[in-house]
């Protein structure tokens, strides 16, 4: 053993308590960088020296670099996003149509309709009335127009949805191609020197990213690659091959997502993550509360109508129809006072009888009390206020749900960020670890340079 | 567990988040002073606040129809005390006129203060409320008492103003009935007059015969003897379904109103009639079968012709004159008390719903201010905590 070995040794420790430092600093500098997983040097000890028979180990090496992640976390938080996505986008949806039906503040349809039969009940008293019949036919007019805005409103969050589905399915597809590209990267770097940390980081964003948007299922293959299947078990990727979503209008103007594979609709398949609720929102929720309101117009028009008809207008001819609905599969967006009657408000049928007894508009007023929905178990306002305790329930639903799947999130991140995230604290202490070492390789070095200098000086 | 930089951030930040939208939440209900302020926040308080808004404005509805009711009914009894006192008067008169002491010109005298009498007593049959008279039934445009008796008539024939059919239509006929009517033809077929079909009704058009009838030959029979006769130019005029014909029929006397009600609703499914028409209360078709106006002129006669026999046979008829206004005064009276009753109970019920929809909607202010400093506090120690989360790490002590 010569002296030029020890400062072989000492090269290396140098060196590799440099590569520490480095990548102490690499920690520090993604202390902020999210999904990125803290690394450490795996130091050994290299080379060996002949002791007598024996030999001792006396260099040092970087053996690798390591990421430290928890596999089973990153899962757990892969699925969360999911349920993540799906509820906030629900919240989303639902409280857009919450806003727009609300009724609890007043000077939405349940006041419009008070009006409305009030005005009624005014032109009972004096049926040939112009103030009186002028108002009914100003608060008739403001009851359809609310009708058919509420009805816009909903057709306008439909199109939004199919708008957002569009979109989403393009970030999915985005999001695949990434994964994809990992993928095929991973396969082309064999081996676990480490060389791959920001990688796999990378990859596991990209599953997070994509479970946010998509109820996935991933599975990983020995040669490190990750397949993702959707629900009922449809390959989105497997290793380097890949599937796109399409998004194809259905007959009810809906959006269907097709497979590229199999060219069937997904659709069923698609009930977790932001896809998973713009769905539901689109085929289920929003048509529900379109067709309360087209319940709610047929059976306020059908019955006025009716009744209307049997009077007599102010020209003792009987009524006509009192509403107008021009397209029987879009009553409430197309509700409006027979333009007769807009017209000439003596065409208002106020009574039952030629001498304008003012019956007819107190029948008419009295419908306020009739039962006329739900199997007649339900009068048009007690069925508005359902319709609205029925979307704050499900809003408050919502949002308990997505109050609640934030907090697991944040639980599940937290753990996360105790096993991979960056302590600053611990870096600086590492820091101050490796920099002695270095340090003391430098001593040495100086050390060996004097007994270089003594050995020298024996010969002079 | 590992403490890292990032989950320290994370917590404080997300309690920060927590007491930000609690202190929110409630300075949002302490400003709009109500604790549901969207549907989501109680789903079952907002279906009661719809139910309870809409309850509230279907009883302020009931309260304006008693209001206007209650007025029509107390001038109605108003004018039928007048009514009462004129006749008492005009006993009285009978009575001194039919003893012996009185002569002829004393009885002209009192002839001629009879009719003063019938003069004062058309004003208060003819009286208005509004412009709608009062005892017209629903003819209230119609002016309810004549100041001499009519014969029995049949009007003109009217066309409603949106018929499809432009031949003439003529009624005719002597009139047969007891009581004015408005008799109504509707078209149910339309058609030539051979082809159309058409129903009939008495009462204005509140009820019909029920099955339809031909119109072969032009001339239909109304009923009580009133026909109404169609000229459709022979063919060239057609019907067109619901065109309406009307002919008003009225009855020999003094009245020109129908015997129709009037009715309010004064409360939930609670109809009342609030009119006593000029039948029930001054002709013979009253309780007691004593036209007044007829009465009267009939005692005017008597004394103008100094018939003491005359004059005595008109004391009885004024008695029972007076009991009819008195029982329909009693009518009125019955009125007044149910709208009272019905008045009564709406204030009740509708004090009930306002507080209900008060206690439902409407923060308790004292509450919510006791809560909101609470949550003041929890939020500055947020706010505290979040300042110092940079102070704790070791970078402060290498130097």
């Amino acid at each position: 053993m010569s002296i030029n070995s020890i400062l072989f040794t000492l090269r290396d420790a140098l060196t590799s308590s440099q590569t520490a430092i480095d990548i102490t600093g690499g920690n520090i500098a993604n202390v902020n960088t999210p999904g990125y997983s803290r690394q450490r040097t795996d130091l050994n000890s290299v080379g060996n020296v002949r002791v007598g028979a024996a030999s001792a180990q006396i260099g040092v090496t970087v053996s690798r670099i390591e990421r430290l992640y928890d596999r089973f976390v990153e899962s757990q938080i892969i699925d969360q996003q999911q349920n993540m996505g799906y509820s906030d986008t629900l919240l989303q949806g639902l409280q857009y149509i919450e806003v727009m039906i609300d009724d609890t503040r007043g000077g939405g349809i349940g006041d419009q309709l008070s009006k409305f039969w009030s005005s009624w009940g005014d032109l009972s008293k004096n049926p040939g009335g112009i103030v009186e019949r002028s108002a009914l036919l100003s608060a008739a007019e403001n009851l359809t127009g609310s009708l058919v805005s509420y009805k816009r409103n909903l057709d306008f969050i439909t199109s939004d949805m199919i708008r957002n589905i569009a979109d989403t399915v393009t970030q999915i597809n985005g999001k695949v191609a990434e994964i994809k590209e990992l993928n095929t990267r991973i396969i082309e770097m064999p081996g676990d020197k480490g060389d791959k940390n920001d990688i796999l980081d990378k990859r596991t964003q990209a599953l997070k990213e994509l479970g946010v948007l998509i109820n996935i299922a991933h599975v990983e293959n020995d040669n490190g690659t990750v397949n993702v299947y959707l629900s009922n078990g449809e390959p989105l990727l497997q290793e380097t091959l890949d599937q796109t979503l399409s998004v194809v209008p259905n007959a009810d103007g809906q959006s269907d997502i097709y497979s590229s594979i199999s060219g069937k609709t997904v659709k069923s398949a698609l009930t977790g993550g932001k896809l998973g609720a713009l769905i539901e929102l689109q085929d289920a929720i929003i048509p529900q509360y379109i067709q309360y309101i087209e319940t709610f117009t047929d059976a306020l028009a059908d019955r006025v109508n009716e009744l209307h008809r049997g009077g007599f207008d102010a020209y003792n001819n009987t009524g006509l129809d009192f509403f107008e609905i021009a397209d029987a599969d879009d009553s409430a967006g197309t509700i409006r006072v027979n333009t007769a009657l807009a017209a000439d408000f003596n065409r208002i049928a106020a009574s039952t009888s030629v001498t304008g007894n003012g019956e007819n508009a107190s029948l008419i007023s009295a419908v306020q009390n009739e039962l006329l929905i739900n199997n007649q178990t339900s009068s048009l306002s007690s069925f508005l206020a359902a319709t609205v305790g029925q979307i704050g329930q499900q809003v408050s639903l919502a949002k308990t749900n997505s109050d609640r799947q934030s907090v697991i999130a944040n639980h599940l991140n937290n753990q996360r960020e105790s096993v991979s995230g960056v302590s600053i604290d611990e870096e600086m202490i590492r820091l101050i670890k490796y920099q002695m070492g270095y340090t003391a390789a430098g001593k040495m070095v100086s050390v060996v340079d004097e007994m270089l200098d003594t050995l020298m000086g024996l010969v002079k | 567990m590992r403490i890292t930089d990032n989950i320290r951030f994370n917590t404080t930040v997300n309690n920060l988040f927590n007491a930000q939208s609690q202190y929110n939440d409630l300075m949002e209900k302490m400003v709009s002073q109500k604790k549901v302020n969207r549907a989501s926040d109680s789903p079952v308080a907002a279906t009661k606040i719809i139910d309870l808004r809409q309850g509230i404005a279907a009883n302020e509805q009931y309260r304006k129809n008693i209001t206007d009711s209650d007025a029509w009914i107390s001038m109605t009894e108003s004018k039928l005390s007048g009514a009462y006192d004129l006749l008492v008067k005009a006993r009285e008169i009978a009575l001194g006129m039919v003893t012996a002491t009185a002569n002829a010109a004393g009885r002209k005298i009192a002839a001629q203060e009879v009719q003063s009498l019938i003069d004062e007593m058309a004003g208060l049959a003819n009286a208005k409320h509004g412009d709608r008279y009062l005892f017209s039934g629903s003819k209230n445009g119609t002016i309810p008492f004549l100041a001499a008796p009519g014969e029995p008539s049949i009007e003109a024939a009217e066309k409603a103003g949106n018929n499809a059919f432009e031949g003439t239509a003529v009624s005719s006929g002597t009139y047969l009935g007891t009581s004015n009517k408005t008799y109504v033809l509707k078209i149910t077929r339309e058609g030539s007059l051979a082809a159309a079909t058409a129903q009939i009704s008495s009462d204005g058009g509140r009820t019909w015969n029920g099955t339809d009838l031909d119109m072969d030959g032009g001339a239909i029979a109304l009923g009580d003897g009133v026909v109404l006769t169609f000229d459709d130019a022979a063919g060239a005029e057609t019907f067109g379904v619901n065109d309406i014909f009307i002919v008003n029929a009225t009855a020999e006397g003094y009245y020109r109103g129908n015997d129709d009600p009037l009715s309010l609703t004064i409360n939930r499914g609670m109809d009342m009639t609030y009119n006593i028409t000029g039948a029930e209360a001054f002709t013979a078709a009253g309780q007691t079968g004593i036209d007044i106006f007829a009465t009267l002129n009939d005692l005017k006669e008597a004394l103008a012709g100094n018939d003491v026999q005359g004059i005595s046979g008109q004391l009885e008829n004024l008695k029972k004159a007076q009991d009819q206004i008195t029982l329909n005064q009693s009518r009125c009276g019955t009125k007044a008390s149910h709208i009272e009753m019905a008045k009564n109970n709406l204030d009740i019920l509708n004090e009930k719903l306002i507080s209900l929809l008060s206690e439902t909607q409407d923060a308790d202010l004292a509450e919510f201010a006791t809560r909101l400093s609470i949550k003041e506090v929890a939020l500055q120690a947020s706010y505290a905590m979040a300042a110092k989360i940079g102070d704790t790490t070791i970078l402060n002590f290498l130097k």
